[in-house]
């Protein structure tokens, strides 16, 4: 059903919800947190290792040959001369020790590359770890900036869960849902109007949060991964609506919330475990890799779905 | 015994030099109460009369212990507010313009938790007592949500007198009832007077308390302008009903 | 005072609030989902649960050997943690942060001089599942602690409740004790079905494993006490809970390694770490985190309480530096991050990674966040359409012009005054980014309106421009204050006198112009234009209506 109200209805409606989320200083400083938060963790993070980097010490005998040991001492790695530097390792004294043939490790292998491409190259290895001299990627962007987008989007997801229930209960708690159904306009029109909504306002802010990670720490493909975001967003919002909208006028909030938080956590799961479909489906899509086309296509389609069973739903009373 | 105390004692309610500032994003700072002082015996039903933003909601929510004045001394039912709000809690009872009832509980449920929350004995009895006092007995099992304005407004007078208390705070009671409506909980708030409780109630619609209130105050930009009963307060506005002598006294040019 | 009957009873109302209904199994249900599969799942049933989400493939690119290609799980991808593989003369170069094992012991066994390597790591100490039944039984509560004080308030049930005859921490405990409560009771009963089915033997690890719950709860209570809905609360509540119960459970974890008493005293961490019979079975461990954790309990509780009023005054205008301090705070949090973080990674020792880093994003992600901060100000203040959004008049076109030359020559001294080395390599950052790439005047114009649009609009309008200056200087020139004053009266003189930031921003975009081709001009005479810009657009400014309200 469409009347020639609704365009401009939903547009009103969509403009009042944007500028009501706008105006609440807890959802807006809720979604300004992942990058300013993140970027402030970077910051201290980055801080505290300039002022407490420990040296890289290595232990090493007095027999290990001068110019293995020049390579060392010019890799910036402190040395230690001790009799048995297997010893020193197990010990716990030093972080590493080597003899030119062996090398002893405290920490596993994560992070000692550059130590064993020393030494493996002056032993004469036919192989040899290379540090990389920025992370490795298809267009040479940063893996761990694109995981930080990632667990936003987690993030993002989750508050459109909030927002497609909190958006509908309170709403329908004070009123202003009834008024809304009241006016001569389909009854898709104030459903439809709460995704659009909670959509674009979610969206500006992940768009934001990425051009704050490409920024400062580079993502791998930035436009794909806003395409996998807003697919989780309006996927969730769609998610949230139809919990809060199935759950009926006489049941709190926190059910369907409990239900529809983890609902959301477990389309994230199958990202992981079921590789095949997950590309497709919004959510899972996330940490599934793919274009991003066919989430955000289902995430639209479940946005005119969910415009349409609100007012189904509403139709019912 | 002094004068103090015996004026406390004969007074349900006594309020001297009350001051409350807001700062507001538009107007900046605004005096919602100004000096207002006033004196309400027990078994007295005192209309607090004004204008939308005259201060009436403020002063009861003051009362209430719901927000704090800047200055002023506040006595309820002999208890100084101030220094024992939760004393002063424990005798009056604060209704407001909203019902505010969670709407999937139903009436019955609300007035008995809320006697339990009060520490009342013998709760439940008393809630389904003063339900059926109320005339809300019919509805008492229905979820609040379903319930009419006039059936809310009935449920939430039971909810604030399961404690027996000697003061009854009535901001805008009989807000969006309809006639027959308005004339029950007016005659339900008389009752409470005759009760012996000290009743203070909020209005800017003057024609419907004329008939319950002993005395009224009328205040605008949070200042008594007059006060005295229904006869001194037309003759202070040299009109001839309340509608003209409101006009007259909160009128700004 | 706390009487005991009516903390119950408002626990009661609480619950019944929330669960009340046809959907009223909901939460319970999901609780018990959740929780029971942990509870009696036999171990390797975790452990092969876990192993899902461990990635098993390898991709590998570049020149790789067919030994590599030839093992199971490995692909030939340009994925971004791919292994890149190079022959160097003959040497097989693996660029990576990490070898995977199978990948070293493939490469090792035709290696005709392998090295030896030998790792002496002693395994952390990990928790129990009874961690994750803990953490559980707490995060399922997070929707019913927002409701609990921002419900009530939307709701309009909050006033009775206050002004009943109940003190604010009754109301506190009540909440408390209702999803606190169910949190530790869903605890407990998990706790019961691992120990019945033999996955956990009973131990001190029962006590913190109760007290998680009951510490969200009071933590999720503080969190929300100023929340007017639902959805403010949760938002908050989403965002901040995780947070902190992970870094101080990370912190606890790490410390406890060594210390495992010290790793207990940290408030909530060492609880949920405890909880997971981390430290093994003795008292202490258990005993430290949750005395620790229910202090915190008790402080979070009573300042709940402290701070718990029915509806929020919002206190509206504070005092003009107030209000310009907090603009600047947020200002200057858009603006840095973006630009100064990567010069904090090569500092950091990162210096591959600083260098390497596009430029362009940062300005452009610094405007865009001063763009926010600007369109958020106005959301939330409903302003219409702000008059400094006039056209501006070709005399004030042409000031600026010629202010925006005056500038060009000021910013030679700016530069050349600059202490401090950090300073001037934010600035060729933001040079760098700015020009000479085709986008750059794109970029730059986007970073001038963004700042014109903040201070000289915006900022200039709510607090005057004293304080518009200053909060300009400590933003946008922190490095060069001096330099950011005379800039700032110069651009502040133009939008009093022609009432339109327009002329401010030709001025900024004719100063940039004029810089790129502009010879070096002596400092004295760099400083000179600058005063005299700022002189001259002061006094050009006298008698023009002020347009700070």
């Amino acid at each position: 059903m469409i009347s020639p109200r609704d365009g401009p209805a939903l547009l009103a409606l969509c403009q009042i919800m944007i500028r009501r989320l706008f105006r609440e200083g807890m959802v807006v400083r809720s979604m300004l947190w992942p990058p300013v938060l993140t970027a402030g963790t970077l910051v201290g993070t980055m801080v505290v290792v300039v002022l407490l980097k420990s040296p890289a010490t290595v232990a090493i005998p007095s027999t290990l040959s001068a110019e293995l040991t020049r390579e060392l001492t010019a890799a910036e790695f402190q040395l230690i001369w001790v009799d048995d530097p297997a010893a020193a390792v197990k010990r716990g004294d030093v972080w590493a020790g080597t003899d030119g043939t062996t090398l002893w490790l405290t920490q596993g292998d994560g992070g000692s590359v550059s130590l064993e491409s020393i030494v493996r190259k002056h032993h004469g290895s036919a192989w040899r770890p290379v540090p990389p001299k920025q992370l490795p990627g298809a267009d040479q962007s940063s893996l761990a900036g694109t995981t930080f987008v990632q667990i936003i989007t987690i993030l993002f997801a989750l508050y459109g869960v909030v927002f497609g229930i909190g958006m509908v209960a309170r709403d329908r708690d004070d009123g202003t849902l009834e008024a809304e159904l009241s006016l001569p306009i389909s009854r898709w029109v104030p459903g439809a109007a709460r995704w659009i909504a909670g959509t674009l306002v979610l969206s500006i802010f992940l768009g934001y949060s990425i051009a704050i990670f490409d920024a400062i720490i580079g993502v791998t493909n930035p436009l794909q991964l806003m395409r996998h975001g807003i697919a989780a967003c309006g996927g969730s919002m769609t998610l949230g609506i139809i919990v809060i909208g199935t759950a009926g006028t006489k049941q709190g909030f926190s059910g369907p919330l409990a239900f529809a938080l983890t609902s959301a956590t477990a389309l994230f799961g199958v990202g992981f475990s079921a590789l095949a479909i997950a590309p497709y489906v919004p959510l899972a899509s996330v940490f599934a890799g793919g274009s991003g086309w066919s989430p955000l296509g289902l995430t639209l389609a479940s946005g005119v779905l969910t415009g349409a069973g609100f007012g189904w739903r509403s139709g019912k009373g | 015994m002094s004068w103090a105390t015996l004026v406390a004692m004969t007074h349900g309610l006594i309020l001297e030099n009350l001051v409350k500032r807001f700062h507001t994003a538009s107007r900046g700072e605004v005096v919602a109460v100004d000096h207002l002082s006033l004196a309400v015996k027990a078994g007295e039903v005192y209309g607090l009369l004004g204008p939308n933003g005259a201060g009436k909601t403020t002063t009861l929510r003051i009362l209430a212990t719901l927000a704090e004045a800047d200055s002023g001394t506040i006595t309820v039912a002999g208890v100084d507010r101030n220094s024992n709000p939760m004393g002063a809690r424990e005798v009056l009872a604060y209704v407001p313009a909203e019902a505010g009832l969670p709407v999937r509980l139903s009436p019955r449920e609300v007035v008995r938790l809320f006697a339990r929350i009060q520490g009342v004995t013998d709760g439940n009895n008393r809630a389904d007592a003063l339900l059926e006092r109320m005339g809300a007995a019919s509805y008492a099992d229905m979820a609040c949500g379903e319930l009419s304005t006039g059936m809310k407004r009935r449920v939430v007078l039971a909810r604030a007198l399961v404690h027996q208390p000697q003061v009854l705070l009535l901001d805008e009671p009989t807000d969006g009832l309809d006639v027959h409506g308005r004339r029950e909980v007016l005659s339900l708030i008389r009752e409470q007077a005759e009760a012996g409780r000290t009743v203070i109630l909020s209005s800017h619609i003057m024609g419907e308390v004329e008939r319950v209130i002993d005395r009224i105050g009328v205040v605008n930009h949070g200042k008594m302008v007059a006060e005295g009963t229904l006869d001194e307060v037309l003759a202070q506005s040299k009109t001839s009903s309340l509608d003209d002598a409101f006009v007259a006294l909160v009128h700004t040019p | 005072m706390i009487r005991p009957v009516r903390v119950v009873a408002i626990a009661h109302r609480d619950r019944l609030v929330e669960l009340k209904g046809r959907r009223g199994w909901v939460l319970p249900a999901v609780m018990v989902g959740l929780m029971l599969p942990i509870s009696g799942a036999p171990q390797q049933g975790i452990g092969r649960v876990a192993s899902q989400f461990i990635p098993t493939k390898i991709a590998a690119v570049g020149e790789v050997p067919s030994s590599i290609l030839a093992l199971d799980g490995v692909t030939e991808e340009d994925a971004p943690q791919a292994l890149h593989f190079a022959n160097a003369n003959n040497v097989v170069e693996v660029t990576t942060t990490r070898v995977p094992t199978v990948i070293r012991n493939t490469l090792d066994a035709t290696d005709p001089r392998p090295v030896g390597l030998s790792i002496h790591q002693t395994p952390p100490s990990m928790p129990s599942r009874s961690m994750f039944l803990a953490l559980l039984s707490a995060s399922t509560l997070t929707g019913a602690v927002s409701a609990s004080i921002g419900g009530e308030r939307s709701g309009r049930t909050f006033i009775a409740l206050l002004a009943a005859s109940v003190t604010r921490l009754e109301v506190v405990l009540g909440k408390w004790l209702a999803w606190g409560g169910l949190g530790a009771s869903s605890a407990l009963m998990a706790a019961f079905v691992t120990i019945v089915l033999g996955r956990l033997s009973m131990g001190w690890w029962l006590l913190p494993m109760v007290t998680v719950p009951l510490s969200f709860v009071a933590l999720g209570l503080w969190l929300v006490r100023q929340a007017s809905d639902v959805m403010g609360g949760t938002t908050v509540t989403l965002r901040v809970l995780p947070a902190i119960v992970g870094v101080t459970g990370t912190i606890a974890w790490i410390v406890g390694q060594d210390i495992p008493l010290v790793g207990a005293a940290i408030p909530m961490g060492g609880a949920l770490i405890a909880a997971g019979s981390t430290w093994g079975n003795g008292a202490a461990p258990a005993l430290v985190a949750t005395a620790s954790t229910l202090a915190l309990t008790a402080w979070l509780l009573h300042a709940t309480s402290t701070d718990l009023e029915e509806n929020l005054e919002t206190s509206g205008t504070s005092a003009r530096w107030a209000f310009a301090l907090r603009t600047t705070i947020v200002a200057a949090m858009a603006w840095w991050p973006a630009l100064l973080i990567p010069l904090l990674w090569g500092i950091a020792g990162n210096a591959h990674l600083s260098e390497t880093l596009p430029r362009p994003p940062g300005v452009l992600a610094g405007a865009a966040g001063l763009f926010a901060v600007t369109a958020l100000w106005l959301l939330r203040q409903r302003t219409d359409r702000p008059r400094w959004f006039s056209q501006p008049t070709v005399t004030g076109v042409v000031v600026s012009l010629v202010v925006g030359a005056l500038l060009a020559a000021g910013s030679q001294w700016s530069m050349a005054s600059t202490v401090l080395h950090f300073g001037e390599e934010a600035r060729l950052r933001m040079a760098a980014a700015l020009w000479p790439s085709w986008t750059g005047p794109f970029i730059g114009l986007t970073a001038i309106l963004a700042d014109e649009l903040l201070f000289r609009g915006w900022l200039q309008e709510r607090v005057g421009p004293a304080w518009a200056v200053a909060a300009w200087t400590a933003v946008k020139s922190p490095f060069d204050p001096l330099g950011g004053i005379l800039q700032g009266i110069a651009l502040t003189g133009i939008v009093q006198q022609t009432g339109s930031i327009w002329t401010a921003a030709i001025a900024r975009s004719a100063a940039v112009v004029t810089a790129v081709y502009l010879p070096n001009v002596p400092p004295p005479l760099a400083l000179g234009a600058l005063l005299f810009a700022a002189v001259a657009m002061t006094l050009w400014a006298r008698g023009a209506t002020p347009s700070a309200s």
